[in-house]
């Protein structure tokens, strides 16, 4: 009982097209990316979002802090500082994704901004942006990739199989098409873990392929929580986790 | 010249050599390292092509790029592109026959040079162009832009030519 499946392309931060297709009952999800660059006395890690994500942080996350927007040929850099000096982040700022790195104290001098800038090269298009090593010969690596889909009810993470194997069970999972998935309990507090025991919820899901490892996790609401025994809602997260799908194409 | 000398000579020669090139891959790459790492922080200096610039007497040019493909941009045109006294207001669209299906009064440029020449990987985008052809701010426009709001944060420019645009 297939039915329309949605399937979305995205760009991994190093530019592995992503493909993950989810069934009909999978909520609309908010795709974000995150990625790490390190090299000889450089090491920083940046998180990706779709347009617009960086324009809370003036109001809701440093409020009165302060703002400088630079702009470049295809995106605006913009710098945000808190007003105690305590955080402050890059924000490059595309058309259709952004990428942010956060420095967790004051905003650092010119010559250290000009050098991560210049040490990273990004890229943005509709299906996703990159953010790779500026040039070979400065001997950065890029690790670290992910994926992810956020909603209220539904997040999935997407990897490439061949940097995270090692973080898959040891035992042997299910069976299912052309992946094995295993399921972990969740690391929940006595109250939740009472409300959730025996539902779907109390686990997370993960599903590897030959060519991508999936985590599958559905966040404590207050909804899900209200839900908990409702059994359409289970049979929701059974045909949501049987129906993903994902190809990581590097 | 005995063997040992021209030996000793032919390796002496190749290791000046060696030293020589090696000097010449580590000055390449100590350029290529600070290619581009001299001023990131700032605004990038882009010019326009002539044919974008204010009219005579106009204190800007207040620049639409538009495309037949983008589904705001028809109602970007319709309800927020007005004429303003002293700026050249237009649209730039890639063809004639893309202009010919946005109406209204404001003047409409179609080349598909002069557009690649300022396309940026997306449209709607909106320039505030200087009278030396200098690009002064530019902005994407999305379906939840507030744009009266967003022109009035670009009109204070347009009376104060040299201020820098804020956030």
């Amino acid at each position: 009982m297939v039915a329309v499946i949605s399937t979305n392309t995205r760009l991994a931060p190093d530019g592995a097209r992503v493909e993950i297709s989810l069934p009909p009952e999978a909520p609309a999800l908010e795709w974000h990316g995150n990625t790490k660059i390190g090299g000889p006395s450089f090491l920083r890690s940046f998180g990706l979002a779709q347009a617009g994500q960086h324009r809370v942080i003036p109001k809701k996350i440093f409020p009165g802090g302060h703002t400088e927007t630079f702009r470049r040929e295809g995106f605006d850099l913009v710098v945000y500082e808190s007003a105690d000096r305590t955080d402050s982040c890059l924000v490059w700022a595309g058309p259709y994704n952004e990428a942010t790195t956060w420095f967790g104290g004051p905003l650092p001098r010119r010559s250290l901004l000009n050098r991560i800038v210049s040490s990273v090269a990004f890229a943005d298009s509709p299906e996703g942006a990159t953010v790779k090593p500026a040039l070979p010969a400065m001997g950065l690596q890029q690790f670290a990739n992910m994926v992810y889909g956020v909603s209220d009810q539904l997040w999935v993470t997407v990897k490439d199989v061949r940097t995270s194997r090692d973080e898959l069970p040891a035992w042997r999972g299910a069976a299912q098409g052309d992946a094995e998935v295993w399921k972990e309990k969740l690391d929940l507090d006595a109250d939740q873990a009472g409300a959730l025991s025996g539902t779907p919820y109390e686990w997370r899901y993960i599903l590897a392929n030959s060519t991508a490892v999936l985590e599958l996790f559905f966040p404590q609401t207050s909804a899900t929580m209200m839900r908990a025994n409702d059994a359409a809602e289970h049979d929701r997260v059974t045909s949501i986790v049987s129906g993903v799908r994902a190809v990581w194409a590097a | 010249m005995t063997l040992p000398v021209a030996l000793s000579l032919l390796s002496l020669l190749l290791s000046l050599f060696t030293l020589l090139a090696t000097a010449g891959v580590y000055a390449r790459v100590r350029t290529l390292e600070q290619a581009g790492g001299g001023a990131q922080l700032t605004d990038q200096p882009q010019a326009v092509p002539a044919g974008l610039r204010p009219g005579a007497g106009d204190t800007h040019a207040l620049l639409f790029l538009l495309d037949a493909g983008c589904g705001i941009c028809k109602g970007l045109w319709e309800t927020s592109v007005r004429p303003i006294p002293g700026v050249r207001v237009l649209g730039l669209f890639t063809s004639q026959e893309v202009a010919s299906t946005f109406d209204g009064g404001v003047e409409k440029v179609a080349d598909p040079d002069l557009w690649s020449a300022v396309y940026e990987g997306y449209a709607p985008c909106v320039y505030v162009i200087d009278p030396a052809g200098r690009i002064v701010a530019r902005r994407f426009v999305y379906g939840d832009t507030d744009v009266p709001a967003l022109l009035s944060e670009l009109l204070p420019e347009l009376s104060d030519s040299g201020s820098h645009h804020a956030s």
